[in-house]
């Protein structure tokens, strides 16, 4: 004997919801442009810093680096009606990073870039949470995104730059080197990054990381031409020392 | 027919033990409720971390019980319904092997040295002994399998032309399911996870480690699904005092959950970096298909209860529902599986949404997660296993369940916690709430810079519903307590136990859904299909660097000594 | 159906109850995910 007549019908009924769910999910995807995130293509290697780069209009295009157990940038500020192409990487275990009341919802996984385009249309803060346990300090993981009416451009904190600057300021290294060209007790930073520096020998070098690091590590091992050899030791970790880079980097002339 | 001796005393041990951990598994969830609420903010109670207790909640309630039962429930339904005598020296090694690598594995969590939740992602970096409990347990639950494959085919060949009784199709469509999808999971254990977190290896593929893992972790719910299922088609319509309504769906819904189980373990991928939107798609359109059986399942299930109500004078469109065994001592088995079918309405069609390819971004790692798979995992298939181990263990040792009534009264209480829990985490989930979170610390603590306040009703019903589960819990082992330590029953003593069994209404004779291997060499070959693409382009494109991070430190582990 | 199904007669049985139920249940199963699919689409055009 064949199937029940009432379980074929029940069948049928079945498969034509699925049938009427596909297609409207195939509408929301090709009609209206909403979609998960996609495999970003070889070329776009894992970035290491955190940056915003604004584009014509109000479109900026945001690096997000995740670690443990933070999102760098951990504010960014945009006017109302911007839109943020927003790539993500970490540098350690798998993050999450969800954006509530927007369809941003990625996970972070090392060695590849994640990609959400979103719009913001209504002013209000817009909390960025890390959803994949991390590690011990997981709950503490979130970052925002502050969309206004009363700005006109960008504002960011908590890019390694920013954390450089104060760590300048910290450490105690702003008693002796300015940022604004002014003469001291050590050389100026303003557009010291990547210039050539002459040492007490005579010999010049580039200011790179691997001078850098060498000076701050082993500060008497170098001196430079026409400064006292004063620099004392100092306790930075390797952390703080490419935050700090990355602030040197961005003190152009 | 009576098991045999040694039979019986295996599938009481990988019945009690398992519960007997489950103790603490419930425990760290209730637990997890109450620092979510903010009622507890700290790190750690009593010693055990909150993530600790997660991992072990997870592990616990989720790979040790529901294997182990699968396991036992599989035994007694083999046996008793080939009336054959399965290999104890299979059964023996099964045990042994599953039960050093589950104690191995919590021992592992409970020094703290493998806080990394059950899904175990890399590159967080668990202790190497925990890997191997892991690879232990899951080689030990392939054992059982190939011995009762021998016993199946010579009762094949001993009975030609008889159906295969329902249950036997059920039990094998189960471990088929579970031989398939344990292989991507081996793999990834045994050829990336451990031999890194011995220092063998400096560096893993980690979007490999995930895929692999899902490519296991979506039959994983399918194999907990399917000895429920076996209930459901086999015992609940007798227990409703009726029959199954139609023999084909039974058989039907086990042969598609082998073709559909393992080809879409990408939907938990939806949101992952590095797999193309392609692969998603298709396997989001497997995923939506894998549905269909159990809607089926749904109306075959109402039409054999509405059978078995109309034979004790059920009328109307809606009101036959009234004149089922609800709050019968005697029957305390029925309700299990009738408030298990209730909380898996809502678990179903949650499920349906995370499956709906961008829906779900609307939901992925937020709380509606965990509501949604306390509604499936935490519904039917854990009723099925409270009701189904208390079945067994009491008809084996030939005890009386005391109480009948305290018995038939845990699923309620369950069902109530479960509802207010997932209702709860659901309307978090939907503002936002993310899942697997110490929220006390920050986010439910007042004094935080992160606090929510918006979360604070979702995070507090989660509370309450997880302690009216604890409560269920709680009755549950009193009566199975009760029972063991009750005199033997003298009637039961008679009579063989038997697990209940029911009879077909239309007993439909159709050849397709009566052999396995059509349905099996499908599956493989649309498993291979499916997963091709991305395995290939992840084992191309993903980097296979990323060092180890123990939970505790944001500092790589050094394994380059 | 001038039978009388209340009660089942063995093969004739008309499960009109289960195709009910069938019925609430599809139906509530597209408006809860209709639900989603709508805060889906409000969430990315505001709609």
């Amino acid at each position: 004997m064949s199937i029940n007549v009432f379980e074929k019908r029940a069948f049928l009924v079945a498969v034509a919801s699925v049938a009427v769910s596909l297609a409207l999910i195939a509408y929301a995807t090709w009609g209206m442009g909403i979609n998960v995130p996609t495999c970003i293509p070889l070329g776009s290697k894992p970035f290491e810093q955190a940056s915003v780069t604004k584009h014509e209009g109000k479109n900026y295009e945001v690096h997000y680096v995740a670690r443990m157990w933070a999102f760098e940038p951990s504010v960014l500020r945009v006017p109302t009606g911007s839109t943020l192409d927003m790539y993500a990487v970490t540098k350690d275990v798998t993050h999450g990073f969800l954006i509530a009341g927007t369809n941003v919802n990625l996970m972070l996984v090392p060695g590849a870039v994640a990609n959400s385009r979103v719009h913001f249309d209504k002013p209000g803060i817009y909390t960025i949470v890390c959803h994949e346990y991390c590690g011990r300090n997981h709950q503490n993981m979130n970052a925002r995104i502050e969309v206004s009416d009363q700005i006109a451009d960008y504002s960011v904190e908590g890019l390694p730059a920013d954390e450089g600057m104060k760590l300048l300021d910290a450490k105690g290294c702003l008693a002796c080197h300015s940022v604004d060209g002014s003469v001291g007790v050590g050389p100026t930073f303003k557009g010291a990054w990547g210039a050539p520096v002459t040492l007490a020998d005579g010999s010049t070098r580039t200011l790179d990381a691997a001078l850098f690091l060498q000076k701050v590590r082993h500060p008497d091992t170098i001196a430079v031409q026409g400064y006292p050899p004063v620099m004392p030791d100092l306790p930075l970790t390797d952390d703080e020392i490419s935050q700090i880079e990355a602030y040197l980097e961005g003190l152009q002339k | 027919m009576e098991l045999q001796t040694n039979l019986r005393r295996i599938i009481l041990a990988e019945l009690l033990v398992p519960l007997a951990l489950f103790i603490f598994g419930a425990y760290h969830g209730v637990m997890q409720t109450i620092y979510m609420s903010g009622v507890i903010r700290a790190t750690s109670v009593a010693g055990i971390s909150y993530y600790e207790g997660l991992t072990a909640h997870g592990v616990i309630n989720a790979i040790v019980l529901t294997t182990f039962f699968a396991v036992a429930f599989g035994y007694t339904v083999i046996s008793q319904q080939l009336k054959s005598q399965v290999s104890i020296a299979g059964a023996t090694l099964s045990l042994v092997l599953m039960l050093s690598g589950a104690v191995m594995a919590a021992v592992m969590i409970f020094l703290g040295k493998a806080s990394v939740l059950y899904t175990f992602y890399p590159p967080l970096m668990a202790h190497p002994l925990f890997y191997v409990g892991l690879a232990l347990f899951i080689v030990g639950s392939w054992v059982p399998l190939w011995t009762w494959i021998p016993v199946y085919l010579r009762w094949r060949k001993e009975n030609r032309g008889r159906k295969t009784p329902m249950g036997v199709v059920g039990i094998l469509a189960t471990f088929t399911v579970w031989q398939m999808a344990t292989v991507p999971v081996a793999v990834e254990v045994l050829v990336q996870l451990l031999p890194w977190s011995l220092g063998w290896t400096h560096g893993i593929n980690v979007m490999m480690s995930r895929t692999l893992f899902w490519f296991f972790g979506h039959p994983l719910v399918y194999f907990w699904l399917l000895p429920t299922y076996v209930m459901y088609y086999t015992m609940l319509p007798k227990l409703a005092g009726g029959k199954l309504f139609s023999d084909f769906a039974g058989r039907f819904t086990f042969m598609a959950l082998i073709l559909l189980s393992c080809p879409l373990g990408l939907h938990h991928q939806f949101a992952d970096p590095g797999i193309s939107t392609t692969s998603k798609g298709i396997q989001g359109v497997l995923t939506l298909l894998v549905a269909i059986p159990s809607l089926l399942t749904a109306f075959t299930l109402a039409a054999s209860l509405e059978y078995a109500a109309r034979q004790r004078g059920g009328k109307g469109l809606f009101g036959w529902w009234s004149k089922l065994p609800y709050f019968n001592p005697e029957n305390w088995l029925f309700p299990y599986l009738f408030c298990g079918l209730l909380i898996f309405l809502f678990g179903g069609i949650t499920g349906i949404v995370n499956a709906s390819y961008s829906m779900n971004n609307v939901v992925h790692n937020t709380a509606w997660i965990p509501a949604h798979f306390h509604l499936t995992v935490g519904g039917p298939i854990f009723l099925g296993i409270l009701g189904g181990s208390l079945l067994i263990v009491t008809g084996l040792m030939k005890k009386p369940v005391v109480s009948g009534t305290m018995a038939m009264i845990v699923p309620y209480v369950w069902m109530v916690g479960t509802f207010i829990f997932s209702y709860g985490l659901f309307m978090g989930g939907l503002r936002g709430e993310p899942r697997r979170t110490n929220l006390g610390l920050t986010y439910m603590n007042p004094a935080s810079p992160s606090y929510r306040p918006d979360w604070w009703v979702p995070a507090h019903m989660g509370m309450v519903g997880g302690c009216i589960m604890g409560l269920a819990v709680l009755l549950y082992f009193i009566v199975l307590i009760r029972s063991l330590a009750a005199a033997p029953d003298a009637a039961a003593s008679q009579a063989p136990f038997a697990l209940p069994t029911s009879e077909p209404y239309h007993d439909e004779d159709v050849p397709a859904v009566r052999n396995f291997t059509p349905w099996v060499v499908a599956a493989v070959l649309l498993c291979a299909a499916a997963y091709y693409v991305p395995i290939r382009d992840i084992a191309k494109n993903g980097i296979t660097t990323a060092p180890g991070f123990r939970p505790d430190s944001p500092a790589a582990v050094d394994t380059t000594h | 159906m001038n039978k009388d199904d209340s009660k089942p007669d063995d093969g004739d049985f008309f499960p009109r109850g289960a195709i009910a139920f069938f019925a609430v249940m599809i139906a509530a199963y597209g408006l809860i995910w209709l639900g989603i699919y709508y805060l889906l689409l409000h969430r990315q055009l505001g709609l």
